[in-house]
């Protein structure tokens, strides 16, 4: 199984998709400094550390569960968009093994890219703070790492919900459709409303997450299942 | 010689076409068998079958002696391919497709790996990109993936499609090189009859989903019906003459100024009767019915021998 993940990075950029994860990281990073350090008639954009904290992981979540329909696209969609997948499936190993091992690949490259950046993000904010003033009081550490449990949970949650664009992706087989889906699922389960009483989002209630996880496992599952018994078109 | 593909009343079926219809066919050990027939005739289709790309509907298959599951993957590790129009990784150069292709198959033969790029000519571009590649360089490497492993099974969909002359003859040369020095059995379709002619050992003649025929070229070769083709200055009297003189004889006038005779083992006996009679020859020649002939007649026959 590790040798098939190295040869599916092999046909990969990696080079390409580590300047993405940097790029994407140091944007939002950038980005959270830049506002929360603005004063606006004497309100700061943040009351709290926790409320910045979260804000990073919104960011996080919508830009690497789109990443993550990118690879979906890249490495499972792509193949079969330009038929290199029945070249793949003339060579003497399981088609169960070759899918099942591109499918790890999405779901773990998008729950590592999410967990690191937030990982990342509170370590980045912790530092900025010292230097530009963007909550009142200090942020500590074991705020940080009091949110990695649930750092873990939406990572996990995303890369699972990140699977369901594979399902809209095949049946057109476009790599265009999959990445779209991607933007829309992520976008909309994290999109706030209720402005007033506090932030909230599809993604605030666990029940979402999880049930939207479990559909693009299960998506995930049945692309996989029946693969040796169908014909490759 | 054992059989290396076994094919028994397999048939598959799609929602609006039954594109093979039982279809059974043996290919030997050794042996280069020829895929003949028509656009659409499911020559692509029986390839893939025998791939387990394609499920059949009905019907079994058997490869190397073991029959070919849904499960079926070992058996690839002995099969090099070409399907259709070969498609590459094209970011990555020819020589890591090449190295990506091996690594699947589990062969590490780099020496291997140099002598085949070379053998199809692509030597000088093995790092160039393949989306760079023209459609005969594509081809070149489709050829070379194919054999890079030296498998014991070759199995080409129109391999020679978009070559050039030089190109078509080095690959003609390189199959029945491999036959021959390594015992490779080759399962080759092509639209190019004269190809299939000069290389074949077994011909399959397909149409609409049909095995109309399988026949050996040995047979082919030795009912191939020999004539004599002359152009005269005078065939009506010459057709009047042979007549007279050689009553049994079986000829036919094809144009005002052509003739052919048929079964004739003597053809001085022809030649002389004519130039007796004052009949100028402008021209003859002996000539045998092609694989072309035989294919037309089969499939424009409408495949009753079947």
């Amino acid at each position: 199984m590790l040798k098939l993940m190295k040869l599916e990075f092999a046909k990969l950029k990696v080079s390409s998709i580590v300047r993405a994860f940097v790029i994407i990281a140091a944007s939002i990073l950038a980005f959270t400094i830049l506002t929360g350090s603005i004063i606006d008639e004497g309100e700061r954009m943040f009351d709290h550390a926790a409320q910045m904290l979260a804000f990073g992981e919104i960011l996080c979540r919508i830009s690497y569960g789109i990443f993550g329909g990118v690879m979906l696209g890249n490495v499972v969609i792509g193949e079969y968009k330009e038929g290199t997948i029945q070249n793949l499936f003339t060579y003497p190993i399981s088609r169960k093994k070759i899918m099942g091992c591109k499918l790890c690949i999405v779901f773990g490259f998008t729950f590592i890219t999410i967990l690191v950046s937030e990982i990342i993000f509170g370590m980045g904010m912790f530092l900025a703070n010292r230097w530009v003033t963007i909550v009142t009081e200090p942020i500590t550490l074991m705020q940080i790492m009091g949110r990695l449990p649930g750092a873990v949970f939406s990572a996990g949650a995303t890369a699972g919900l990140s699977m369901i664009p594979l399902y809209f992706g095949m049946r057109k087989k476009s790599v265009t459709a999959t990445i779209v889906a991607g933007v829309v699922i992520n976008s909309l389960v994290n999109s706030s409303f209720g402005g007033d009483q506090g932030q909230l989002s599809l993604f605030s209630f666990s029940l979402v997450p999880a049930a939207l996880c479990i559909l693009g496992l299960a998506i995930a599952y049945v692309s996989y299942r029946d693969i040796d018994k169908r014909d490759v078109i | 010689m054992s059989d290396i593909i076994v094919l028994e009343g397999v048939t598959k079926q799609y929602r609006d076409a039954e594109v093979v219809s039982n279809v059974s066919m043996h290919v030997q050990e050794g042996e280069i068998y020829g895929f003949l027939g028509p656009n659409g005739a499911g020559k692509t289709t029986i390839m893939k079958m025998i791939l387990n790309l394609v499920k059949p509907t009905m019907g079994n298959i058997r490869v190397f002696q073991e029959p070919v599951l849904n499960q079926s993957v070992a058996y690839l590790r002995q099969i090099g391919s070409i399907i259709e129009t070969p498609v590459f990784y094209s970011r990555l150069s020819a020589w890591e497709n090449m190295k990506l292709h091996c690594a699947y198959m589990g062969y590490y033969d780099q020496k291997k790996m140099e002598e085949t790029l070379e053998m199809v000519g692509l030597s000088s571009c093995r790092d160039k990109v393949v989306s760079e590649f023209s459609l005969g360089m594509k081809q070149r490497l489709g050829i070379a993936r194919a054999i890079v492993t030296r498998p014991r099974l070759l199995i080409l969909d129109e391999p020679i499609n978009g070559l050039d002359p030089m190109g078509i003859r080095q690959i003609r040369e390189l199959l029945v090189s491999l036959r021959d020095n390594c015992g490779t059995t080759i399962l080759i379709s092509s639209h190019i009859i004269t190809e299939i002619e000069q290389i074949a050992d077994e011909i399959g003649v397909l149409d609409k989903g049909r095995l109309l025929r399988e026949v050996s070229m040995k047979e082919i070769r030795k009912d191939a019906v020999q004539y004599i083709e002359l152009e005269l200055d005078d065939v009506q009297k010459a057709a009047t003459v042979l007549d007279h003189r050689f009553p049994e004889l079986n000829f036919r006038v094809i144009s005002p100024s052509g003739l052919r005779v048929y079964g004739i083992e003597d053809q001085t006996l022809i030649t002389r009767a004519l130039v007796q009679e004052n009949i100028g020859i402008l021209n003859m020649s002996c000539k045998n019915d092609s694989l072309e002939d035989y294919f037309m007649d089969t499939v424009i026959g409408g495949g009753e021998h079947a």
